[in-house]
């Protein structure tokens, strides 16, 4: 009888955790929820900020943020340099893991300190003396120069690729050498078709790096036909500090892509993030 | 064209390391060292690079508005630290079936993938004087009049406080992910010879969890040595310099002031911290296996 009842206790607790916790994680994303839709007076003279929008249909501030950001064109951008510099990373970050697990060869240590290096150095400075090169090579300023530096330094996708590479045994190269195939062929007809999840895996959290950088298009790409969709609610945010619900429903907007990728795809998010991470 | 596989694992490891390679050392190498070799000059960015030896150091470890900003990253860090252990505490709360599990996990995380610039101009609002935090705080009578989140005497830890609520998820998943590679049989076996709930946490969860209670440990300190994005989009480090981070304070140097040469030296500095507890973790890793 106790124990069912200290049971009983024990899960009244969790149950206050966990609607604790809800409400630290949520209530900021409610509170800006419920400023995108109130109106400019209702929002000036409302009694409390915690009280919903009267009219959850007003969509005023989200057509001023349009307007004012030109985010349909942020979203465009960004979705280019995704698409191609998304295929770039996979194609050489998968090229890589293959030869790192495949082979042994002199200079595959280096080629791991490599990237280990490049994942403990504080990016952000390298940044500078990039923007120095990059802008005297020319590669400033176009939607390229973003393709570019998002395709040159990826150490999660390696991480993740090399990780289901290495459980596929080379028995499996090795009877395909018998028949007669080639490297190229094992990489291509075999070994790439069986780390799909891990391919998979890879571009969801690139598309959704990318998206989420505003560094790169802060510092490279500072042209208003540039912009990517972060750069466009950055650049307009600064003035709307005072103009809450029309900021707030900018935010909304930059989050809502990456919300609708994680809400469908949070498996493969989380476990990807978690083999990454654990194994970098 | 029939070659050996001796032959074509030579063109193979050639021909698909050298594009990555190349990225790496014009994108990546190249720029680290010129920061090195700049670190011991001063430039403008127009005139001649001219040699200054150790100057730029010397006068960095000098200045407290210079070094003196990496008390600003402690608040990151003691940030960090106390999200290791809720994170711990929380995986270890989630690790039992109950209903709508998943869809907890998945909350505490989502976090992580909301754009910074969408996270960082939230908490803006959430910090108003009139915002949501100070009329919670007024309601439940903590303080009589708002606080200023913003200003010099709060603004670290406000800011470390927007990490904190950005990153719980991420370290909560990964210690969770630990736990599921705990046999339950062992908890089992442990409850039969009688052991408390804070008996087994301390002789089988945290052993286990160890190795990555350590690799959170360096992500902490490294991210919090990084500390970057809030100070960035929103305070650029005022007021009055109280929220530049050595990140922060280094991009500032060279677009603001022009000095490369200690923006230069400022990161080196950084960077050499981090590399040095990297090399730590893995000696102690090292010596105990």
């Amino acid at each position: 009888m106790s124990m069912i009842r200290s049971r009983r206790k024990l899960n009244a607790s969790l149950v206050g955790t966990y609607a604790l916790l809800a409400v630290f994680v949520l209530s900021p994303l409610v509170m800006i929820l419920f400023s995108s839709f109130k109106t400019n007076e209702e929002y000036m003279y409302s009694k409390s900020v915690f009280m919903p929008p009267m009219d959850w249909t007003y969509l005023g501030n989200y057509v001023v943020i349009f307007q004012r950001s030109n985010l349909l064109l942020g979203y465009l951008n960004s979705l280019i340099i995704i698409v191609f510099s998304t295929l770039g990373s996979l194609v050489m970050c998968s090229m890589v893991a293959f030869v790192l697990t495949r082979f042994e060869f002199r200079g595959k240590k280096v080629v791991l300190a490599l990237y280990l290096l490049m994942n403990i150095f504080p990016m952000n400075v390298v940044e500078v003396f990039r923007y120095i090169f990059m802008t005297r090579i020319g590669l400033f300023n176009s939607l390229p120069t973003g393709i570019i530096l998002y395709m040159a330094a990826e150490v999660l996708s390696i991480y993740i690729l090399l990780q289901g590479m290495q459980e596929i045994p080379l028995s499996i190269d090795e009877s395909a050498m018998m028949d007669g195939a080639s490297f190229f062929r094992i990489y291509r007809t075999m070994i790439l078709p069986l780390v799909t999840p891990a391919i998979v895996t890879v571009i969801i959290l690139k598309v959704i790096s990318i998206y989420n950088d505003f560094f790169i298009p802060y510092l490279y790409m500072p042209g208003p036909s540039v912009k990517t969709a972060a750069k466009a609610i950055f650049d307009a945010a600064g003035d709307l500090v005072a103009k809450v619900n029309q900021l707030s429903a900018g935010l909304i907007m930059l989050m809502l892509p990456t919300l609708v990728i994680y809400i469908v795809l949070q498996r493969w998010i989380i476990s990807g993030i978690t083999v990454g991470s654990v194994k970098g | 064209m029939n070659l050996s596989y001796r032959e074509q694992k030579r063109l193979v490891i050639a021909t698909f390391l050298l594009v990555p390679l190349v990225f790496i050392g014009v994108f990546f190498l190249y720029p680290c060292c010129m920061l090195f070799a700049l670190s011991f000059s001063q430039w403008d960015g127009l005139s001649p690079i001219s040699y200054v030896g150790l100057s730029n150091y010397r006068e960095i470890f000098a200045s407290p508005r210079l070094f003196g900003v990496i008390f600003h990253n402690m608040a990151y860090l003691v940030s960090g630290l106390l999200q290791l252990v809720a994170g711990i505490l929380l995986a270890v709360i989630i690790n039992r079936e109950f209903r709508g599990r998943n869809f907890f996990r998945a909350i505490l995380f989502m976090p992580y993938i909301i754009n910074s610039v969408s996270v960082v101009y939230m908490f803006s609002y959430m910090f108003l004087p009139n915002g949501p935090y100070n009329h919670l705080i007024m309601a439940l009578g903590l303080s009589k009049t708002p606080l200023k989140f913003l200003s010099k005497d709060l603004v670290n830890i406000s800011l470390s406080f927007i990490s904190f609520w950005q990153y719980l998820g991420f370290y909560t998943v990964i210690f969770l992910a630990g736990l599921q590679t705990i046999s339950s049989e062992l908890y089992e076996a442990a409850s039969i010879d009688g052991a408390s709930f804070w008996q087994q946490f301390r002789k089988i969860t945290l052993p286990h969890l160890r190795p990555l209670v350590e690799i959170n440990l360096f992500l902490v300190i490294a991210g919090s040595l990084k500390a970057f994005d809030g100070v960035f989009i929103l305070t650029k480090g005022g007021p009055n310099e109280a929220s530049h981070t050595l990140m922060t304070k280094s991009i500032d140097l060279a677009f603001k002031y022009n000095d490369y040469g200690k923006s230069a030296s400022l990161s080196i500095i950084t960077a050499f911290i981090i590399i040095a507890i990297i090399m730590l973790q893995r000696a102690l890793m090292r010596e105990r296996a």
